[in-house]
């Protein structure tokens, strides 16, 4: 481009540029502190509206009372003083939405803090949106392939469900949601990973870790840290799923993680405690149950007529010492389509994931499961129930009747298949193979301790020359004849 | 908790008492009303509760406040036209500020009107970049 054409541009540009007289809305802060701020005037301010105050520091409007404004400040506020005037913006909190936020970490506000380039996104999407309705929904269909076995052979997720992740802290919640998204490779999905009130070198660790798997190609980070002020934590995940709306709107699948949601009511119990409404139980203030459930209620599967597309919600709650029984996690659980329990016990016994097979579920996921899955791992819960009840007499193996022992043989196996190293996510085909070899006894004759060598020998034999066979597996084809070449080709291994 | 009363309230209730009565009657009212601030433990804050009164009670008149803003020196003709423009009853104050470079910026109570050469360049700015 040369000079004169730049030139050229900028008169036309600026020909065309109307001079307009801006009214403004204004008012005067008369208090400030703690990332809060009343304001007077700004008569007609409107709830959640955002406000501008001076250096370009946004607020949101969330109380509006007789004579003042109570607003919470999203970002830097050690420069704001009584008597500075906010200005209205007339915007509702909205967020960049679009093809340009794949691939980056960006913060609640949609502004990207990896580094990276601006994001010039046209679109902008409320952060808070009513659900979609009754008549636009449909019952999920397809799968979420987590390529985790336990999880996908017991408790499925579909497209559109919301399933909770609870445990302790170190139980490896985390984990399970890095391997997920890993395995969305290929599935056709987009991620959406909000991070809220994390370490910052944690979720440096992760973007590192999906860029290196190639997930950030088809992931967005939102991320809240530790350091953030409670407003930005607490808007965190409604910005997430704006964003992952964007793309449902688009008719495409969303996969949308919130780690964590507890940290998310603690930031909003400090923000709703500063603006003086009422503590209830545990603090928390009355509308905590709300908070929850319009974020999880906006995941979804949509219906043909209604544009298609699906969110899937995976909330993580940390607990305190394994109380599922406090506030925010019967709250989730009641919310939710399901829960994956993971506990500490049987994290440092080494079975990882630690997932705790009797109370765990999936409410709607098994609709979802394709066939050959349904057939094969069905018997799979109730084996590992009854090896559950049986596992305490194990000890006397040689003092127990055939029938018990087969029983505890079967499980000890079933326990180690379960086992799964991290950021290995498992082709659901494999899973469906190694799962069946071990229900039918083929592992029978293999020591409980060198069952997980079998099995990678297994996977890489399956691999090398039984493609054909995975294939079909994978694409939901299961009859008589599949089976029938399934278990030669495990026999053959076998031989071997 | 008992609700706080604000300053305004409090204008707004020495208006209400005190419109209208007679001279001898004044001066009881007021002793009555700071009184009342000594037991609502607002004395301190007369100097606000004063400004917000002389708000109200130019507000009941029909009195217009605005505060204007220009770059330069404006004769009594523009000031006049500007006070037509806002009403009958209007007091203006004017203010000078080099910041703006040119034109003029009003303020009536809520509502900013922004007509300077500053907010112009401003929103060319953000039109072109």
């Amino acid at each position: 481009m040369s000079i004169n054409s730049i030139v050229e541009e900028l008169r036309k540009n600026i020909s065309a540029f109307e001079k307009t007289v801006q009214t403004e809305e204004i008012g005067s802060v008369i208090e400030v502190g703690d990332g809060i701020a009343r304001i007077s005037g700004l008569t007609k301010c409107q709830a959640s509206e955002m406000l501008e105050f001076p250096n370009g520091t946004f607020g949101v409007a969330l109380n509006l009372e007789e004579e003042t404004i109570g607003a919470v400040l999203l970002g830097e506020f050690k420069h704001i003083k009584e008597g500075d005037t906010v200005k209205r913006t007339g915007r509702i909190l909205s967020v960049p939405v679009g093809e340009e936020l794949i691939g980056r970490v960006v913060n609640p506000l949609g502004q990207p803090i990896d580094g990276g380039a601006e994001i010039r996104s046209k679109k902008f999407y409320p952060i808070e949106k009513v659900a979609p309705g009754v008549m636009t929904r449909e019952p999920v269909s397809q799968p979420v392939q987590t390529g985790i076995k336990s999880i996908d052979a017991m408790f499925p997720i579909g497209r559109g469900q919301r399933e909770l992740i609870i445990g302790d802290r170190q139980t490896g919640k985390t984990a399970v949601v890095v391997d997920t998204i890993i395995n969305q490779k290929g599935q056709n999905m987009i991620c959406v990973y909000v991070a809220i009130g994390q370490k910052e070198s944690k979720i440096a660790r992760m973007v590192a870790k999906l860029k290196e798997t190639g997930a950030m190609d088809y992931t967005i980070v939102v991320t809240a840290g530790a350091s953030d002020p409670a407003s930005l934590l607490y808007i965190a995940p409604y910005a997430g799923v704006a964003m992952a709306e964007y793309f449902m709107d688009q008719g495409k699948d969303v996969l949308c993680i919130y780690d964590d949601l507890s940290k998310q009511a603690w930031a909003y119990r400090e923000v709703s405690l500063l603006l003086r409404r009422p503590p209830g139980r545990e603090a928390y203030p009355g509308d905590v149950f709300y908070l929850h459930s319009r974020l999880l209620e906006r995941a979804c599967r949509r219906n043909k007529e209604a544009g298609g597309g699906s969110i899937t919600a995976l909330p993580i709650i940390e607990t305190q010492a394994g109380d599922v029984t406090a506030y925010i996690p019967t709250n989730v659980i009641s919310i939710t389509d399901g829960q994956i329990f993971l506990e500490s016990d049987l994290f440092y016994r080494g079975i990882r994931p630690a997932v705790n097979v009797g109370i765990s579920v999936s409410r709607v996921g098994s609709a979802a499961q394709i066939k050959p899955m349904k057939k094969v791992a069905g018997k799979m819960k109730l084996n590992m129930a009854q090896f559950r009840e049986l596992e305490a007499f194990a000890q006397f193996a040689s003092d127990l009747d055939p029938e018990t022992k087969k029983q505890i043989d079967l499980g000890q196996r079933l326990v180690e298949i379960l086992k799964q190293p991290q950021f290995q996510p498992m082709p659901v085909a494999n899973q469906l193979a190694i799962i069946y070899a071990v229900s039918n006894g083929f592992a029978n004759d293999v020591e409980v301790d060198n069952v997980r060598e079998w099995e990678a020998k297994l996977h890489e034999f399956m691999n090398q020359t039984k493609s054909v066979l995975l294939e079909k597996i994978d694409a939901g084809e299961w009859d008589d004849k599949v089976e029938a070449e399934l278990k030669v080709a495990i026999e053959e291994f076998k031989k071997r | 908790m008992r609700k706080k009363i604000s300053n305004k309230q409090l204008a707004i209730a020495l208006y209400e008492a005190t419109m209208g009565e007679k001279s001898s009657d004044l001066e009881i009212i007021l002793n009555e009303f700071v009184l009342l601030l000594y037991r609502e433990r607002k004395l301190k804050k007369f100097e606000y509760i004063l400004k917000e009164f002389v708000k109200y009670a130019k507000k009941q008149d029909g009195i217009k406040e605005i505060d204007v803003t220009t770059a330069h020196k404006i004769d009594e003709k523009t000031v006049n036209l500007i006070k037509k423009s806002f009403g009958t009853k209007v007091e203006a104050t004017m203010n000078l500020n080099k910041e703006l470079l040119g034109g003029i910026m009003i303020k009536s109570d809520d509502i900013i009107l922004d007509a300077s050469l500053k907010a112009q360049l401003m929103s060319m700015k953000n039109a072109l970049v």
